[in-house]
């Protein structure tokens, strides 16, 4: 049901915005007319896709956060619809999702290799750089715009996992090594398998995420999840500015993880989904 | 000291109450899960915590009055009319206040590393996996999509399965109301041990052994 087609009444009791005489009548109404409790059913979809869409005016936003999100049950609710969308964009079944994963990764990874540039920490760039260690024919159409500087110098606001990255000629005083590493989200399926390796000693990555960040955002929750769903590190960073192609830019530290395949999930605070990008680490 | 002997539902009233929505069994059966159906909406949207448990006390007070000989006259408005207590009940339960103030305590700004959904898609995958693979193929058809896109994929879904746009929402309303069931009880089972050793850390004791129930007592003030 599109939202505009919702009666004002039953969109207000959903809203907690009804009277209570008002949220009566209608009660005795629905549970006595069961298409009557259908169309209140449906409104209740339409108003969680509006929510989800960001389709809500600013009024109904707040109300809709502040009434029909303060039950555990509806929050539960909206949490699996916005899980389902997730979960329709990447129809894969379970058995298939490891198979289909890697082949996203094998995108992303070809895109972490094109764009990939090291700032050096002490010692010569040769022994900092990590080369690549597979390609997949294919990969160039994926392949975003080179990465011509370090990204986050130039960020709009640099978050907690925003520390500004010293310029390639700073010198051996940073104590970590810094890859900086451009992804594309996941979008698009096939292809084979490749490796990023991780070089020896403390790193940090630099992911810089395409995508475009939509107006209303000022920060977005990273989060660095394995493919089965453990959540290893977690961060905040800053919309990335209008045109710049990014979504946001997050610094994660690369030597406490394992070697492994990630996920990196960007969301707004209120949880709604930006972006999945695929990270696959290995150990040198 | 006198202890309240709470009610249990007996054959005979569950067959009084389904007498008095149909005379016709099979249609006196659909009548029920409608009417269970309709309070555990009423429950729901009212922001209950256990909707269907509300639902089904509901349903036995309403089944012990007509077997006590109450005069009832509309069935689905004096049903109502006791959901509407068992909701002020609820409401006044020390049990859901201190589930509130747990929720409250716990806050909606999670520390840096807590996942607020950590089971959330390992459960909706499983889930979804227990679903038949046409049920699986028209829910996860059903939410693809964004907005002009969305509305046009689903005129087309219902066309090709032969359906109303409205029969088709229905189907998919019914699949998410199974699926949701399947993933809270996946999660709340996982989350269970987590969840006992936090309040346990938080509190200095074994509160987080206490179960979520409703705590719903059985009364005589039925209307």
């Amino acid at each position: 049901m599109p939202l505009d087609v919702v009666t004002p009444e039953i969109r207000r009791y959903l809203l907690g915005d009804l009277d209570e005489a008002g949220a009566a009548a209608l009660e005795d109404r629905y549970v006595a007319d069961p298409a009557l409790l259908e169309e209140v059913r449906a409104a209740e979809d339409a108003l969680i896709e509006a929510f989800l869409d960001e389709r809500l005016r600013p009024d109904e936003r707040v109300r809709f956060e502040a009434h029909y999100l303060a039950s555990p049950i509806h929050r539960d609710r909206v949490a699996i619809a916005r899980a389902l969308r997730q979960r329709a964009a990447a129809p894969q079944s379970p058995a298939g999702r490891a198979g289909s994963l890697y082949g996203w990764m094998a995108l992303a990874a070809a895109v972490v290799l094109a764009s990939l540039w090291i700032v050096a920490r002490g010692g010569p760039p040769s022994q900092q750089a990590v080369g690549p260690q597979a390609t997949r024919p294919g990969a160039e159409s994926r392949v975003p715009r080179p990465a011509l500087a370090p990204p986050v110098a130039s960020s709009p606001a640099p978050g907690p996992s925003l520390t500004p990255l010293p310029a390639p000629s700073s010198g051996p005083s940073a104590a970590r090594a810094v890859l900086a590493l451009t992804l594309s989200p996941i979008t698009t399926r096939g292809g084979e398998q490749a490796t990023q390796v991780r070089p020896a000693g403390p790193v940090d990555l630099v992911l810089r995420l395409e995508g475009t960040p939509t107006a209303s955002d000022r920060v977005y929750d990273a989060r660095l999840q394995t493919v089965d769903g453990r959540v290893m590190w977690r961060g905040r960073g800053r919309a990335a500015a209008a045109g710049s192609g990014l979504l946001t830019t997050v610094r994660v530290p690369a030597d406490t993880l394992p070697a492994d395949d990630y996920v990196v999930v960007i969301a707004t605070p209120m949880r709604d989904e930006r972006g999945r990008y695929v990270l696959r680490l290995r150990s040198r | 000291m006198a202890m309240a002997v709470r009610w249990e539902l007996t054959a005979s009233a569950l067959e009084r109450l389904l007498a008095r929505l149909d005379v016709d069994p099979a249609r006196a059966a659909d009548a029920y899960e409608a009417l269970r159906l309709s309070l555990t909406r009423f429950f729901d949207w009212r922001g209950a915590h256990f909707p269907d448990e509300c639902a089904d006390e509901t349903l036995n007070r309403l089944a012990r009055r007509l077997d006590e000989g109450a005069a009832v006259g509309d069935i689905r408005s004096f049903a109502l009319g006791i959901a509407r207590l068992v909701r002020l009940e609820q409401a006044r339960s020390p049990q859901v206040r201190q589930d509130a103030l747990d929720e409250e305590w716990i806050g909606p700004a999670p520390p840096i590393d807590h996942d607020p959904e950590p089971h959330l898609h390992e459960c909706l995958e499983r889930c979804l996996a227990a679903l038949p693979a046409d049920a699986r193929t028209l829910i996860l058809e059903y939410y693809q999509d964004q907005r002009r896109q969305k509305i046009d994929r689903r005129v087309r879904l219902a066309t090709e399965l032969g359906l109303s746009a409205n029969a088709l929402r229905s189907r998919a309303q019914r699949l998410r109301d199974r699926l949701e069931r399947c993933v809270r009880a996946c999660a709340s089972g996982r989350a269970a041990d987590t969840k006992r050793r936090t309040a346990h850390f938080r509190r200095g004791d074994a509160a987080g052994d206490r179960p979520r129930t409703a705590g719903l007592r059985q009364t005589d003030d039925a209307p």
